[in-house]
């Protein structure tokens, strides 16, 4: 009785009905089947917390870049984020009601209209009524992101239709990034720094006479990063033997025939400033600088005469320099 | 009639190998079934070096979806990846610069993925800036990630980094004691593509070098550093 081959006409009509349904069933399903971007990944401008102490991740642009799948123009894309993947909520904090469409490559140049209406659960729409196909490698970015304020790992699912608004889903998958503390705040200290060197530390005039003056060089350098530079003072004896003098000049210029000693800068490097003329001891920034220097050369030309009535004999003097940092 | 018994045969074998293929997840209060597959072979294996989970004879895959419903049919590659970052500190300190003389300071990443790798990138908020808020010291230059340059002690000047250890670093970094440098980049820009599975915690060191001219502003400079990882698609 419970046979079915007792009635042909059911035989024939049952299957008939159950392969339909069967195939509805299985086509049904292979026509929800979305297929997947590959390759994919979401690079984020700041991955940090918005709540980090330093660089805190306000502001940020999320870029997705993926190839997808479908030749069909996609006129609407959705980002939903979540903290859990298969669960349309907001990471703890994650804010989008601030989302802006950003750019993109590899989907014809068009601007995007974003709609934040579904902020509330992180959904943010962004449609274009002409649309692009995204069948090939493509890149689009969102700004104007608050990050989450817990670190940890956090997904954006992403779906493509063919339509501003409902429509056919043409291509759907979700991307993980990370939300970390990132940021290292780097912290260097420079050195204050002098250095100051002369050439040589005996110069000598040779032999005297009431002709002409007698003139030795010796040269110095000067380096600093003070930011107000540097200046160089001068103190010393005349020229002495024993009880012998020469005088240290006192007009300005050691003339022949005169027994006077100075000195002279005369090259005054760099961008420096030089006391000018023939000079006695002691000499309060007889070279001054009012900015950093990589490093001056100066000349110091030392200068002597005498008359016919200075002791003969050997004369000795000694001009120290004191180079004093302006930071 | 005998055709039609065959053609439903046909169809019942074709759609049952189709069904016994789909993958699917299923979680309840206290259970959780992960992207299950009813496939030809597959299943999780491991070496030292390397982790695979595999789904092959799969006919149908995708992702379908209604108002209460989401399915995932399909290979295992659909599985999404995890991934963390985390430096060893927040704050580097670079010891006192004396013009001509460098100075160097470290940092170091952990990453952990399951993914198939990863890219790190790095950017500079801007160059290091002196406390006056106005003076700067620059980066090196020549010198990029592209094409980092040989330090030449006394002659090179200015803030650069090198990765001195990680897992396949390029060859672009040099190696002790000829690392190359290169100036940290305004955009976020990729330093180092960490390929293949760890499945383990991996660790790349960042050494940050500095020297300065002889006219460089004395004081304290400081900049941000940011880092990011992205899993490799």
């Amino acid at each position: 009785m419970g046979n079915p081959f007792h009635k042909p006409a059911s035989r024939l009509h049952r299957p008939a009905t159950l392969a339909l349904a069967l195939l509805f069933v299985f086509g049904s399903m292979f026509q929800t089947a979305n297929a997947a971007f590959s390759p994919k990944k979401m690079t984020l401008s700041n991955q940090n917390r918005s709540n980090a102490a330093n660089n805190p991740g306000t502001g940020v642009q999320y870029t997705l870049s993926a190839t997808g799948a479908s030749a069909t123009a996609v006129k609407r894309f959705e980002f939903q984020w979540q903290a859990a993947q298969g669960t349309d909520a907001c990471p703890t904090g994650h804010v989008t009601s601030s989302a802006a469409f950003g750019t993109t490559t590899g989907l014809g140049g068009l601007t995007w209209t974003v709609d934040n209406a579904g902020s509330a659960t992180c959904l943010v729409k962004f449609t274009n009524v002409t649309g692009n196909a995204a069948n090939g490698a493509f890149t689009f970015r969102i700004d104007g992101i608050t990050n989450t304020t817990a670190n940890g790992t956090d997904f954006v699912k992403v779906t493509t239709y063919d339509a501003t608004t409902a429509g056919t889903q043409l291509d759907q998958d979700t991307v993980a990034y990370v939300i970390a503390d990132s940021t290292v705040q780097v912290t260097a200290t420079v050195n204050e720094t002098l250095t100051f060197s002369l050439a040589t530390t005996s110069v000598a005039l040779g032999v005297l006479s009431t002709g002409s003056v007698s003139t030795g060089t010796g040269n110095m350098s000067v380096a600093t990063n003070a930011a107000s530079g540097y200046e160089v003072n001068a103190a010393g004896s005349t020229l002495t033997k024993g009880s012998d003098t020469i005088a240290f000049v006192a007009d300005g210029t050691v003339t022949a025939g005169s027994p006077e000693y100075g000195l002279a800068v005369s090259t005054c490097g760099g961008g420096a400033t030089c006391t000018s003329g023939d000079l006695g001891m002691p000499q309060s920034a007889l070279i001054s600088r009012a900015n950093t220097s990589a490093g001056d050369t100066h000349t110091i030309t030392y200068k002597a005469s005498i008359n016919s009535a200075s002791a003969a004999g050997a004369y000795t003097s000694n001009i120290s320099y004191v180079a004093v940092g302006k930071f | 009639m005998t055709k039609l018994f065959k053609l439903i045969a046909i169809l019942v074998l074709t759609i049952g190998s189709a069904a016994g293929a789909q993958a699917f997840s299923m979680s309840s209060t206290n259970y959780k079934v992960d992207d299950g597959t009813l496939n030809s072979f597959g299943g999780a294996a491991s070496s030292t070096n390397y982790g695979l989970t595999s789904s092959g004879g799969e006919p149908f895959i995708g992702a379908g979806s209604s108002t209460n419903y989401k399915f995932n049919a399909g290979y295992v590659a659909q599985l999404e990846h995890s991934i963390s970052l985390t430096l060893d500190t927040l704050a580097v300190t670079i010891p006192a610069v004396t013009p001509g003389t460098s100075q160097t300071a470290t940092s170091t990443t952990t990453v952990y993925t399951d993914a198939a790798g990863y890219l790190l990138a790095v950017r500079e908020d801007k160059d290091l800036t002196h406390t006056d808020g106005l003076t700067t010291i620059p980066a090196i230059s020549p010198g990029t990630i592209t094409t980092p340059v040989l330090w030449t002690e006394g002659t090179t000047k200015g803030f650069s980094f090198t990765l001195t250890a990680g897992t396949g670093l390029d060859p672009k970094w040099g190696s002790t004691p000829n690392f190359k440098y290169a100036a940290f980049p305004a955009d976020s820009t990729t330093a180092h593509d960490k390929a293949g599975y760890s499945n383990s915690n991996n660790t790349t060191t960042i050494q940050y070098r500095l020297d300065v001219s002889a006219t460089q502003k004395p004081g304290t400079y400081r900049n941000n550093v940011t880092y990011s990882a992205t899993v490799k698609p």
